[in-house]
């Protein structure tokens, strides 16, 4: 069957009640934490987690993914009304255009190129999944292994905070995932004869702890007073000329959004910013950028949403997580007994398949929520922050509770929270930290397996296959260390993290 | 209503209680802490079979990440050592902070003891009131509606069961049986 007769078939099974009511709450609470400031997308999705274990695995990765796609969006609609950066990746969106009193065209400018991006991204992911997935079940321990390295590798490399702290956090991570019993030989491992310790420190509490509760509580240190812009549904229609503008802007941004995308770390990050230098490198007037000029709202922030299709395919082709947020949606599959890789397009089609379609219906309610409802999300800023805290903590209790039905959680999830607030104080990262930690365990029972069945040889490291890997990923990391030197992306990085 | 948004901190995390610490002190506190860690897993990652270099055992792993840990702290720590204390100091023990860390101890502790109910909704209340800082009744207010929502998505629709622990038992044992109470 053909990839086009395949999402059919996926479309079939997303639109029945079910997976779209999945769909449309993902998209929602993706908004909510999106357009409100400190909650990103990732702590959106912690915060979910646990209520999606009693759904199929296809209508969990269908909410799970709206809540990654339509946040990052919806960081926008913050940084636009409130004219104060939301989310790292849309720290650019110009604030200066809602300061000249244009935040609506601004965001139907972002939305639809938003919508553009994110739709050819998961026509990226649809065509270049499969017969990746195809090429990668050949593949053995080594190979997959060579793969795990250069993953955090690469992470380490692009990180825009210090390299030696991130290199830190991976370790930490893989070592943290080491807690459990060893997966070849039933030995127990830093358990102390605690049997609840057995499977492992749990990756839900951590992950809520590290992200959610850590976020809250550097969050509870700020308090700006909110003036939000509301803009009336009139306000919204762009200009002949702003959309004569955007539109190459939109298409070069889709580029630059697919080809980023699938670099680990902080691809987002890293497309936003080149797609906003080669903006105003193209541009007949590039000092109007900063300015409120439409050209540098409307690339980057189509690149910001291409890259959340492709960022998909080392997950679901090669069954590797490139970023947190595909790192939880890996755990969500792996709780649901569905292995992502190479095999997860013949063993289980209907979560792939039903996958990419929802993405497509996912971009349709992005426009729709994130536009003429504009004005009640808005509304959602007049929240207190006090009020939020804790109703946040409760559903986050519950949902660690939930998971192994085990109080031990609640304590791992709050010294965790407790730990990773100290860390991000002082500059540490934590999605290093939980990449690791979810690629840990695949990484050391490979290795070992890898060196068992090679008699013992570290040359399975340095096969053909392997230098094949090896080869594609530094010439990546090639062409990212060019743009970089051009667009000195690490300084605007570095730039934006200090005003955020 | 005061909410904490409108009360003027600052983005430091100052705030009431917030106390300066020098980064470089903090940042090499930090490093002596993932020392300590990687020490932990070296001395544990010891008692494992080791297995040797070709074939690794269960202790292998764990082993070498704790070595790679403590040299990366070590890194930090000379690193910090060796910098000039120029950045600016990083405000530690905001009021907000403390008080929800030590309320989300409490319900660590409690919530499987006493009824996840009242955990929660004594825990919501009293964030209300010292963090929202909001009146007593509208902490009380917020805190039993949080609640009733909870229990109808939680275990109503979702079918989640949180624990009654001892205080419910004890209850019903006490009162007339025409009082039946037990809302897990």
């Amino acid at each position: 069957m053909d990839a086009f007769s395949q999402l059919m078939t996926g479309f079939a099974g997303v639109l029945g009640w079910k997976p779209l009511f999945y769909c449309f709450i993902g998209c929602l609470w993706g908004t909510i934490v999106g357009v409100l400031p400190g909650l990103g997308p990732l702590a959106g999705m912690v915060l979910l987690l646990p209520l999606t274990f009693g759904l199929d695995p296809a209508s969990a990765i269908i909410m799970l993914s709206g809540i990654f796609y339509v946040a990052m969006y919806g960081g926008s609609t913050t940084s636009i009304l409130l004219r104060i950066p939301g989310q790292s990746a849309s720290v650019i969106p110009s604030i200066e255009m809602a300061r000249q009193g244009r935040a609506g065209p601004a965001l139907v400018i972002a939305a639809l190129g938003s919508f553009v991006g994110g739709t050819l991204s998961v026509l990226g992911l649809m065509l270049v999944a499969p017969p990746l997935a195809n090429l990668m079940i050949a593949i053995g321990p080594s190979v997959e292994v060579v793969l795990m390295l250069m993953a955090l590798g690469v992470i380490t490399f692009v990180s825009g905070g210090s390299r030696l702290k991130t290199a830190a956090m991976i370790i930490l991570g893989l070592a943290v995932g080491t807690v459990g019993l060893d997966k070849l030989t039933g030995l127990p491992r830093f358990t102390f004869g605690n049997l609840g310790l057995a499977d492992g420190l749990s990756f839900t509490a951590l992950a809520i702890g590290l992200f959610g509760i850590s976020e809250i509580l550097l969050n509870l240190e700020r308090s700006e007073a909110i003036k939000a812009i509301r803009p009336k549904l009139r306000d919204l229609i762009p200009r002949w000329k702003d959309l004569k503008e955007a539109t190459p802007a939109i298409g070069r941004g889709s580029i630059i959004g697919f080809l980023f995308g699938i670099v680990p770390g902080v691809s987002h990050v890293v497309s936003t910013f080149v797609s906003y230098a080669i903006e105003k490198r193209f541009s007949k007037n590039p000092e109007q950028f900063g300015k409120g000029a439409i050209a540098g709202v409307a690339g980057p922030e189509t690149a910001n949403n291409a890259t959340t299709g492709t960022a998909m395919i080392p997950l679901l082709a090669l069954g590797i997580p490139s970023i947190p947020a595909t790192a939880i949606l890996l755990s969500a599959l792996m709780i649901h007994g569905v292995q992502p890789g190479p095999l997860l397009m013949t063993e289980h089609p209907d979560v792939f398949w039903g996958f990419v379609a929802s993405m497509y219906i996912g971009n349709i309610i992005l426009v729709i929520l994130n536009l003429p409802l504009v004005g009640i999300f808005v509304n959602l800023l007049r929240i207190p922050y006090g009020w939020l805290v804790p109703s946040i903590l409760v559903i986050s209790i519950i949902g660690v509770y939930s998971v192994n039905f085990k109080g031990a959680d609640i304590w791992i999830m709050v010294l965790s929270g407790i730990a990773g607030y100290m860390l991000r104080k002082f500059g540490y990262e934590m999605a290093p930290l939980l990449l690791a930690l979810v690629l840990g365990d695949r990484l050391e029972e490979n290795f070992r397996l890898a060196l068992t069945m090679s008699g013992g040889s570290y040359a399975t490291f340095a096969d053909n296959a392997s230098l094949i890997v090896i080869a594609t990923v530094a010439g990546m990391l090639l062409i990212l260390q060019g743009f970089a030197w051009v667009f000195g992306y690490r300084k605007s990085v570095a730039d934006a993290a200090e005003r955020t | 209503m005061t909410d904490s948004r409108e009360t003027p901190h600052d983005a430091a995390g100052q705030g009431a209680w917030g106390r300066p610490m020098p980064a470089r002190t903090g940042e090499i506190a930090v490093a002596i802490a993932l020392l300590a860690v990687a020490v932990f897993f070296i001395s544990q990652a010891a008692l494992l079979d080791f297995g040797h270099i070709g074939l690794p055992g269960p202790g292998f792993f764990p082993f070498a990440l704790g070595v790679a840990l403590a040299l990366a702290a070590l890194m930090i720590l000379y690193a910090m050592v060796r910098s000039p204390d120029e950045a600016a100091p990083i405000y530690v023990g905001h009021r907000d902070v403390l008080v929800t860390v030590a309320a989300l101890a409490g319900v660590a502790m409690a919530f499987e003891q006493a009824d996840a109910y009242l955990v929660l909704g004594t825990f919501m209340a009293f964030v209300l009131l010292l963090v929202a800082r909001t009146t007593w009744w509208r902490a009380l207010l917020g805190a039993c509606l949080c609640m009733a929502l909870v229990w109808f998505v939680f275990r109503f629709a979702l079918g989640v069961r949180l624990p009654t622990g001892s205080f419910w038992s004890g209850l019903s044992a006490w009162l007339p049986p025409m009082f039946p109470v037990g809302l897990s």
